[in-house]
């Protein structure tokens, strides 16, 4: 009796552990193959990349060739530049209006300040093509097409909202007590949001601004349908271009793919812990 | 002190001042546009200009509802968005169950766990797209080491099969998501509750039913909404993988309204069906803000 009543949660315990690790397994897999399959194309002599069954370890003759001809046989250099470039300008904007509304949501009661957050949060949710198509328009009569400063004003309809939100959580956890000392000690009030609220609020308008980089940075739709030009096109749509030709340069793909993830990668597990609170904020996808 | 008293003595312009330019960006590129595209869509305009010759009119309307390809689109997006939430559900849930517990290495799989989040959904649609080669492609040599596995799909040029492969492509993008907000959901589960029904003799499926999943309702519900409406405004998959094809298998409705718009140049016809996918995601979206609201409140 007594060597079955132990055999039977033994038995459990242990399927339970072999569940466990297939599960974590399972996850890392599933997460990391793709990133896994990606770079051993992006590196595989261009013989072997149409071979079937593929070879599943890297090639012993990997070559890095791919990386060199993208920059010296197409834009990708440029579409960094001009990726860079609408990223930085958008989330720094972003981040300077967005905080003038945060502190005023964050700090003053008035009328019309629920509605004014529940139109924060609202504006992030519609779909992406509503806005772009009647931007379009408008964008078109104004001359603003086929231009990064267009493209990221585009962007600011969506990131400073983003912006706004993600900032009002940091300020809101300033002591107003702070401030008011500040004042009291004879500071303007504006003194008093540099030297107290904002440089108390520095990592929370970090994390906003790669947040805001990394949006602007991944975003594709509002760049394909305003840009034009080979020369204004940003990462992705550099990158989509790629796809369709008559054969597909795998090996080139997949090395410009390595190097447009990697900014973006990088900057996401540095924000790590702000993640959940920045997408639920910003209900910015593709 | 309490806000309100602080708040009194500020100068009344200083609020209006700070949130001016959110408010002019909102109106100049938010809700203009919206009203704009509401107005076309009451035309027959090709999207040349900004004037209206013509009266209105409810014909594009009348058009859209009798469309069977409008119809379609709806199915797809709806099919797109479920499949997704189950998917992203299940393995976020999966995850989370085991990134809650203390196990060596977990930090590092908690990163691989939120790296396809990581990636740029371009990048993310050429990956895909490359893993998916019906030739060469390396999702094919998995299946063929399956046993029972003899023929292989040929996934993004088959009707079968090409809504299935994009939503696994949005599953494995957004489940990191699901996860990490199930992780914090499930950190907010006394552990009281689990040690009581343990004495109790409940089994570790009993205790998932009876403890974990009610425990984790609203923020479920939360993750479900967003990922609805993110789905609904998913572009880049279908427009790179498939282009809506084949035979109109994957044309959700965002992509069928980029065509309708750049391929067909019939703006009127593209904003009504915008009206429409506006009207879904307005749905969403207030059930969303209820619900945070809710949350926030409680």
């Amino acid at each position: 009796m007594r060597s079955v009543e132990t055999v039977g949660p033994r038995i459990t315990v242990a399927a339970g552990r072999v569940a466990f690790a297939a599960a974590v397994l399972l996850l890392c897999s599933v997460g990391v193959f793709p990133f896994y399959w990606m770079f051993v194309t992006s590196i595989r002599p261009s013989t072997e990349i149409f071979e079937f069954p593929p070879r599943v370890l890297p090639s012993a003759d990997s070559v890095f060739t791919p990386y060199l001809t993208l920059f010296e046989e197409t834009g990708l250099a440029q579409w960094l530049w001009n990726s860079a470039a609408v990223s930085i300008a958008t989330a720094f904007f972003a981040c300077l209006f967005g905080a003038m509304a945060a502190y005023a949501l964050s700090r003053f009661r008035f009328r019309g300040r629920e509605a004014s957050q529940v139109a924060l949060l609202a504006t992030q949710m519609f779909p992406a093509i509503l806005l772009a198509l009647p931007m379009f328009i408008f964008f078109a009569q104004l001359g603003l097409l086929d231009s990064l400063f267009g493209l990221s004003l585009a962007y600011l309809a969506f990131l400073i909202p983003v912006a706004a939100v993600l900032l009002k959580a940091f300020f809101d956890a300033i002591p107003v007590e702070l401030e008011e000392a500040s004042l009291i000690d004879g500071a303007s009030r504006i003194q008093t949001l540099f030297h107290i609220t904002l440089r108390l609020s520095l990592p929370g308008l970090a994390s906003t601004f790669l947040f805001c980089f990394i949006i602007s940075w991944d975003e594709f739709l509002f760049a394909r349908i305003f840009i034009r030009q080979p020369d204004n096109w940003t990462v992705s749509l550099g990158l989509a271009s790629f796809s369709g030709e008559f054969v597909t340069p795998w090996d080139q793909v997949m090395a410009a793919a390595t190097i447009i993830t990697l900014p973006a990668a990088v900057i996401f597990l540095a924000l790590q812990r702000y993640l959940v609170r920045g997408l639920t904020a910003g209900g910015i996808k593709g | 002190m309490r806000p309100a008293d602080y708040a009194d003595r500020q100068d009344r312009w200083f609020p209006a001042v700070m949130l001016g330019p959110v408010l002019v960006v909102i109106f100049a590129l938010v809700i203009a546009p919206l009203v704009w595209g509401l107005r076309i869509s009451l035309t027959d305009s090709k999207m040349i200009g900004l004037g209206f010759k013509d009266g209105l009119t409810l014909q594009n309307y009348r058009s859209l509802l009798a469309d069977p390809d409008v119809w379609n689109a709806v199915w797809v997006t709806i099919l797109f968005s479920g499949g997704t939430v189950v998917g992203s559900v299940v393995l976020g849930i999966v995850a989370a169950l085991v990134l809650d517990r203390d196990f060596f290495g977990r930090g590092f799989v908690r990163v691989l766990v939120i790296l396809p989040w990581a990636v740029p959904h371009v990048v993310a649609a050429l990956v895909w797209q490359w893993m998916y080669n019906p030739d060469f492609g390396v999702m094919n040599f998995g299946l063929l080491l399956l046993p029972w596995v003899t023929a292989t799909p040929k996934w993004l040029s088959d009707p079968q099969f090409a809504l299935l492969a994009i939503v696994l492509v949005n599953v494995w993008k957004t489940y990191p998501f699901a996860a990490l907000l199930l992780l914090a959901g499930l950190q907010t589960i006394s552990d009281d509750l689990y040690e009581a029904s343990e004495i109790d003799g409940a089994g570790p499926v009993r205790r998932f039913l009876d403890i974990t999943l009610p425990g984790l309702r609203r923020v479920l519900a939360i993750v479900v909404l967003l990922l609805l409406i993110w789905s609904f405004g998913n572009f880049v998959f279908i427009f790179l993988m498939t282009q809506g094809g084949p035979a109109g298998a994957t044309n959700a409705l965002v992509v069928h309204i980029y065509f309708e718009a750049f391929r067909f140049f019939r703006a009127g016809s593209a904003f009504s069906m915008g009206a429409l996918l506006l009207l879904m995601s307005i749905i969403l979206t207030s059930a969303y803000l209820l619900i945070s609201r809710v949350q926030e409140n409680a």
